[in-house]
């Protein structure tokens, strides 16, 4: 089992969100995240006041799948995900040794 | 002795089977598992049943053992009040007397508790003798009131009686030290837990309504103080069904979840619902939340009177009562009708008086509210303009507004005012976004909306879409094309300008195209920000919709706002109003007409400063005099000294430096001035033969020496000044929002002339109780041309020189 995360543009989760359920995954978890990579903050004037953004307001979709899924998913979640610009985001897989479904305690594949 | 009295014989009747058969204790038990099961026979009142089946079970435990003098068994707390639930903890208290060993206690408390402990039920016994039981009383506030509920369930009765009696004594001696500790946790409580009508995942015990207060009420009805026996209103009938309600809805949630949890949870609405003998999910909550309102009500009521009784606040000063505002009192911490109001005839007394008591932090008394509910006449329609000011001022006051909005619903006056506000009374939204009823969640926004007054140009604007934006929420249809088609009605019948109406109709309308936009958009298209420039129309639009976002997120729960949120919304409007800035709205026309320039012919000709009231516009005052570095603040300055209230005014200067002043007053004080000396008075203040600093000194003293002035202070928002260059070609733009006071204009405008600056033009509104006030200035060169005041250290100057101002006249 794998878990992938990936730090995707904000208005990028419908697409990601749909692109994901056509590709089989049932469920996923979002987050509001802010941070920066090489896209780096930048400085804004408003009002008469310059204030620098340093973190970037971002999303993070998290979720567990079969490793025979990965390919297919990472390719999903990079297709629906990019615009092409600086600050696309990044994604990545780790690998998971135990999930167990909370309200059932089944476990594994089977909690997928 | 010691055997006799707890010999074991009877011990095998009831714990021990002798035939195989169910014993009395497995019965009990097993009865009662039955009842509290989440599946358990549907009980009309399953407290009473629980209450009863323990109280039988307790009595039967208590036959295992002999009960000598002065050993009784009493039920406390919440089992002595009858009032168990599933997962209430049963408080029993064993007494006895003060001579007997330890070792008898251990025995008997052993023999008592186990069989509850081996049955699984959460038992909290507590042993004294009756001196101990009062000692731990009297240092601990929860042991003394749960003594207050005591009664005898087995042993010697009459030594379980006088222990009660002695308990009761003992909290009415000492209730002058019980009582502020019982208002204070009372108060942390409330606090914490949040408010059971208004929230949509009620805490039912602990929140404020809940039935927690109930217990207080009855605490501090038997504290038997003396003035508190005078501040109690005897708990109308009401009380006890609506915590016959609420007890009934706990303890069905208890049974469905398993679990001594109080917070009624939108999974679980629907099963209570169900198993509590509602319709519906929606049924339930609108009966929670009308008993929580009543209790709420009560409870308010009483421990204000109470607070203010042992605070002695207002006792001394203000035994009588003390005008504080045009046809109104304050006595005694409560703001009542003075005796020139004339309730019948005034439709707008409704609103000033709920707007004195927000802003001041005091409530209305329930005589007044009462009267204003039996004789205010309905609004006229358009409303007057003293009417809206004061409902603009009324949620301008935060969320010191709630508990006033609150009462005025009460006795169902904000519908009297607002008709379309009945439908989305304690109208629950079941959704996991939102925490608030409808009603509350408006409220909520337009109190959120106060902070943030100061992002904005028009306040009052700001205030009413943010209390009116949800509107729709109460009918059919989606609740932004409904809400658009309301306040197309209500904005001209709240005697709004068209212009203010398709503002606060696009507020509506829009109200969530910013978060949606920000979220869900990709910002770096220009795309999006075209589409959201098109749609806000305009920079002022922009700033509303900015700040109505936040205060409508804020109000919606914990979820809906976030530095994350707010960062991308900015992110939005930043690059909006870059775009918007490009359309400016054209500059207001100069106000010279035929009238004005036989005005400044006049002003021409002698040299001195003439003022005409204009007879065709109650309280319009014009006045024209040869220009010179701070003539607008000598003429605001007289007013002021005059007692003329400036609501607005157009200052314009013609090129042969005349100056000409257009300025609207209150109209109940354009007919009451004697104009003649208004003039006399500026023109003595332009010859400097009077210190207008010292008379309006002497007034400003004169005014904030009462309580109500002091508290008035604490408004939601800092004052904001604005300086900018960019806005107009010829002058520098000054813009100042700040709650209003005494001499304000003045203040702001001396400060402006000691700065060397000259005002070009002047834009003063009052909305409500916010000045939004727009100078442009420009500084006069020694060869006497004029020029902008320049950006940076100039600016922060003219900042912290008016802010400094204002932080004085506050």
């Amino acid at each position: 089992m794998k878990l992938i995360t990936s730090i995707i543009k904000p208005f990028k989760l419908d697409e990601v969100k749909t692109a994901l359920r056509e590709a089989g995954v049932q469920g996923m978890t979002v987050s509001e995240v802010q941070g920066f990579g090489r896209q780096r903050g930048h400085t804004e004037v408003y009002r008469g006041q310059e204030y620098t953004i340093d973190f970037v307001p971002k999303v993070r979709v998290e979720i567990l799948i079969d490793d025979d899924d990965v390919e297919r998913v990472v390719d999903a979640l990079v297709a629906a995900a990019r615009t092409d610009k600086i600050g696309d985001g990044k994604i990545w897989v780790t690998d998971v040794s135990s999930v167990v479904r909370i309200r059932t305690g089944e476990r594994d594949l089977d909690a997928i | 002795m010691f055997h006799r009295w707890f010999g074991s014989a009877q011990v095998n009747e009831i714990s021990t089977p002798s035939d195989g058969s169910e014993t009395a204790l497995q019965t009990f038990v097993r009865s009662r598992s039955e009842l509290v099961s989440p599946r358990g026979p549907k009980t009309a009142d399953i407290v009473k049943a629980l209450t009863d089946l323990t109280d039988d079970l307790i009595r039967a435990v208590a036959l295992t053992v002999g009960w000598g003098p002065g050993w009784a068994l009493l039920a406390v707390g919440g089992t002595g009040r009858r009032q168990l639930c599933p997962g209430s903890d049963l408080d029993i208290l064993l007494l006895h007397p003060k001579k007997a060993t330890d070792a008898e206690v251990r025995t008997v408390s052993e023999t008592l508790w186990y069989p509850f402990w081996d049955a699984g039920m959460k038992l909290s016994p507590a042993v004294h003798s009756v001196s101990s039981a009062l000692d731990l009383a009297d240092v601990e506030i929860i042991t003394a009131v749960t003594w207050l509920d005591s009664r005898w369930l087995a042993g010697d009765a009459q030594a379980a009686t006088s222990f009660s009696e002695a308990a009761s004594d003992q909290w009415r001696a000492r209730s002058k030290k019980y009582l502020p500790t019982l208002l204070a946790a009372t108060s942390e409580r409330h606090q914490k837990h949040g408010e059971v009508a208004f929230l949509l995942e009620p805490e039912l015990r602990d929140g404020r309504g809940g039935l927690r207060d109930v217990h207080v009420l009855s605490f501090i009805e038997r504290s038997g103080h003396p003035a508190v026996a005078n501040a109690m209103e005897r708990p109308p009938s009401e009380l006890s069904e609506a915590h016959d309600v609420l007890l009934s809805v706990r303890a069905e949630l208890h049974r469905k979840t398993g679990r001594p949890h109080d917070r009624l949870l939108l999974q679980e609405q629907d099963a209570v619902a169900e198993g509590a003998g509602f319709g519906s999910a929606d049924e339930l909550m609108s009966m929670v939340s009308a008993a929580a309102r009543t209790i709420a009500w009560c409870t308010e009521e009483s421990l204000r009177r109470l607070s203010n009784t042992l605070n002695k606040r207002f006792a001394t000063r203000f035994g009588r009562p003390m005008k504080v505002a045009p046809n109104l009192a304050l006595q005694s911490g409560e703001l009542l009708l003075a005796d020139d109001a004339d309730v019948e005839n005034d439709p707008t007394l409704l609103l000033r008086t709920a707007a004195a008591a927000a802003l001041n932090r005091v409530a209305i008394s329930r005589e007044t509210l009462r009267a204003f509910a039996e004789n205010s006449p309905p609004m006229p329609d358009p409303w007057p303009e003293r009417a809206r000011n004061a409902l603009v001022a009324l949620l301008g006051a935060g969320h010191d507004m709630l508990p006033v909005m609150e009462a005025l619903d009460h006795y169902g006056l904000v519908a009297r005012f607002l008709p379309e506000w009945s439908p989305v009374r304690s109208k629950p939204q079941r959704n996991a976004y939102h925490r608030f009823t409808v009603d509350r969640h408006l409220c909520e926004a337009a109190a959120n909306a106060a902070g943030l007054v100061r992002q904005v140009g028009r306040p009052d604007l700001l205030l009413l879409g943010a209390w009116l934006h949800d509107l729709g929420k109460g009918y059919p249809g989606d609740h932004t094309v409904v809400g658009v088609e309301l306040l197309q009605r209500i904005g001209p019948r709240l005697g709004l300008p068209g212009a203010d109406v398709d503002v606060l109709v696009d507020l509506v309308r829009h109200h969530l195209l910013i978060p949606d936009a920000a979220t869900r958009r990709d910002l770096s298209d220009p795309g999006t920000i075209t589409f959201v420039a098109a749609a806000v129309k305009d920079v002022d639009r922009l700033h509303l919709l900015r700040a109505l976002t936040e205060a409508d997120s804020i109000a919606t729960g914990p979820t809906a706002w976030s530095d994350w949120k707010a960062r991308l919304c900015d992110d939005l409007v930043i690059r909006t109003e870059a775009v918007l800035s490009g359309h400016r709205p054209p500059e207001p026309q100069s106000p010279v007409g035929p009238h004005n320039n036989d005005l400044l012919e006049s002003a021409r000709a002698s040299g001195t400063l003439v003022l005409s009231v204009d007879s065709e516009f109650d309280g319009r005052v014009s006045i024209a005099a040869p220009d010179r570095p701070g003539l607008f603040s000598l003429i605001a300055g007289s007013l002021s000294l005059h007692g003329v209230d400036v609501v607005s005014a157009d200052v314009w200067t013609t090129d042969d430096a005349l100056a000409l002043d257009v300025i609207h007053v209150a109209r109940r004080i354009a007919g009451d001035t004697d104009w003649v000396r208004v003039a006399k008075t500026m023109n003595a203040a332009i010859q400097g033969t009077i210190d207008l600093d010292e008379g309006l000194a002497r007034r400003v003293a004169s005014y904030t020496n009462t309580y109500l002035d002091r508290q008035a202070r604490h408004l939601a928002a800092e004052p904001a000044v604005f300086v900018s260059d960019d806005i107009q070609e010829r002058a520098t733009v000054v813009e100042v929002r700040a709650p209003d006071g005494i001499a304000l204009l003045y203040r702001v405008t001396r400060a402006l002339s000691r700065l060397g600056l000259d005002i070009r033009t002047a834009k003063v509104t009052t909305l409500g109780h916010e000045v939004v006030d727009a100078f442009s200035v420009v500084r006069l060169q020694p060869d006497g041309t004029a020029v902008k005041v320049g950006a940076g250290e100039a600016a922060e100057q003219i900042q912290a020189a008016v802010l400094q101002e204002l932080a004085m006249s506050s």
